[in-house]
């Protein structure tokens, strides 16, 4: 059988569209930043560090592209920020990352504008020049 | 495939507001149109299936390529977007719905149309209206369709406790949409909070709701390449916040993937020969914006004379060129077959009917059925 075999509707056709809008929230959790430790934790080949990029293992840092990822075009490897003709071969596939490596990854972080006061109106402005958002 | 003239059921605006499909008319006429139906065979019902499925991978695949190759200019995707989509990606964040559509004539395997990937609607009436559709015409016969539970499961299995749901101010077809999938969430367990997208706020850290209590889980109906064009765009590298659906979405809801999903599996029994220029089509192809929604700005060109074309403000962003897919035609109706896929599965389908070869937002939805096969 590939129907439903019941279907139970909760809100939909129970509330009106004035009651849509904005009721009290019931969690406002936080998110949390990155989660981890850049210092002190290890990282395997190809980690990836928002802003930073792909760990390297053998080079203990953090690089725009993935451990000997392959360009087809250049016919070369990328490895601890340089571009090869052959593949980097080591054993180390997980280490700990160099301080420099750590104080560029933090420093990559994007920081939040210091600022207080809520504005509203950045989104939406688009879609008043269309009927929906339907496709 | 038989394509069913029926008597409409004598109540059936009722019917159908009941059940959350307020917006079944237009000025032009009816949307939600059950004066037809659209009987299938199981076997049809189950290549639709097995192409949703199939190319959601393939899908997949080719953004993975996007992503090793660079190929972000293919997609129009700004810069200031690719940490987000890269970070997204990583993080396999969660998807909860899309849609495939295809064109389909029963002689040959679907044939993809566009994968609405970000932002589809027309959910509320494949998934509930055209079932209860079904319970009262039909209850004996099957029908593609077991998005409702499974909406719920994919809740379930995403896990979070909140979630702030938007749409757009004053278009009652988005706010339904996304009230039904609030349900949906809710019947998982899932706190939810509505807030319209012009009211979301920046506290200068967060995107915070009318109480400016922080929005850590999103889910929005309005499209990526919008939001990042707006005022509040600038906030959204700074990765505050989960979205559903996610980042990485912008890869698969683009046109653009077209071509690229053509280079990397030439000759794909489900794929239409794509391409960044019309030169390798002749002078038969369908131009189709790479962001374009409901058709609009999109041309139907044949012997190098445009046949069919829908207006629109779409294409700065640049256009991609189909082959013209075989699309039956039924009374001189045209169906598009849209299979919905939630949590990466195959779930059902809704079928969009018009006179003209270009689905746009005055197609008409038309429910199904099929008969199971005999045990």
């Amino acid at each position: 059988m590939k129907r439903s075999q019941q279907i139970r509707l909760v809100l939909l056709g129970g509330l009106s569209g004035a009651a849509l809008a904005g009721s009290a929230p019931t969690a406002n959790a936080q998110l949390s930043s990155q989660g981890y430790a850049l210092h002190g934790n290890a990282f395997t080949n190809d980690h990836y560090l928002p802003h930073a990029g792909y760990y390297h293992a053998p080079y203990g840092a953090w690089f725009p592209h993935r451990y000997n990822h392959f360009d087809p075009q250049q016919q070369k490897y990328f490895h601890g920020g340089q571009w090869s003709p052959q593949p980097h071969q080591s054993f180390t596939n997980i280490s700990e990352p160099l301080p420099q490596a750590v104080a560029a990854a933090v420093a990559a972080q994007p920081r939040p504008p210091v600022q207080h006061s809520t504005t509203r109106s950045g989104f939406g402005g688009t879609s008043h020049s269309w009927g929906g958002i339907g496709s | 495939m038989i394509r069913h003239a029926t008597n409409p059921r004598v109540d059936w605006p009722a019917k159908v507001e009941q059940v959350g499909l307020t917006y079944h008319s237009h000025p032009h006429g009816p949307y939600w149109d059950e004066s037809a139906c659209y009987e299938l065979a199981a076997d049809e019902v189950a290549a639709l299936e097995t192409a949703a499925n199939t190319l959601h991978h393939l899908c997949i695949e080719a953004a993975e390529a996007v992503i090793q190759r660079g190929w972000w200019d293919r997609l129009g995707i700004p810069a200031t977007a690719i940490p987000s989509i890269l970070q997204s990606w990583e993080r396999d964040d969660f998807s909860v719905y899309g849609r495939f559509d295809f064109a389909f004539d029963s002689a040959s395997p679907p044939k993809l149309l566009e994968y609405n990937a970000d932002t589809p609607t027309a959910l509320v009436e494949a998934a509930v209206g055209q079932w209860f559709w079904l319970q009262d015409t039909r209850p004996e016969a099957d029908q593609f369709n077991s998005l409702h539970e499974r909406l719920i499961a994919a809740w379930q299995r995403w896990g979070g406790k909140a979630l702030h749901f938007s749409a757009i101010k004053n278009h009652t077809e988005d706010e339904q949409t996304v009230l039904y999938l609030r349900d949906t969430a809710e019947q998982a367990g899932v706190a939810t909070q509505f807030i319209h997208v012009e009211d979301i706020g920046w506290n200068g850290a967060d995107f915070v709701d009318l109480t400016d209590a922080p929005i850590p889980q999103w889910f929005k109906l309005y499209p990526w390449e919008w939001l990042w064009h707006e005022e509040f765009g600038q906030h959204l590298k700074l990765d505050r916040t989960r979205f559903i659906e996610p980042t990485w979405k912008m890869l698969l809801s683009n046109k653009g993937l077209l071509p690229i999903l053509w280079e990397l599996f030439p000759g794909h029994p489900n794929l239409l020969p794509a391409y960044e220029t019309a030169e390798r089509l002749g002078g038969n192809f369908v131009k189709k914006p790479k962001l374009s929604r409901e058709g609009a700005n999109v041309s139907l060109v044949q012997s190098g004379q445009v046949c069919e074309e829908v207006g629109g403000d779409y294409g700065a962003e640049g256009h991609v060129y189909q082959a013209i897919a075989p699309l039956p035609e039924f009374a001189g109706n045209h169906p598009v077959f849209g299979v919905w896929v939630v949590d990466h599965e195959a779930a059902g389908l809704g079928i969009r009917e018009d006179t003209r070869r270009i689905t746009g937002n005055l197609s008409r939805f038309v429910p199904h059925f099929f008969k199971p096969p005999q045990s």
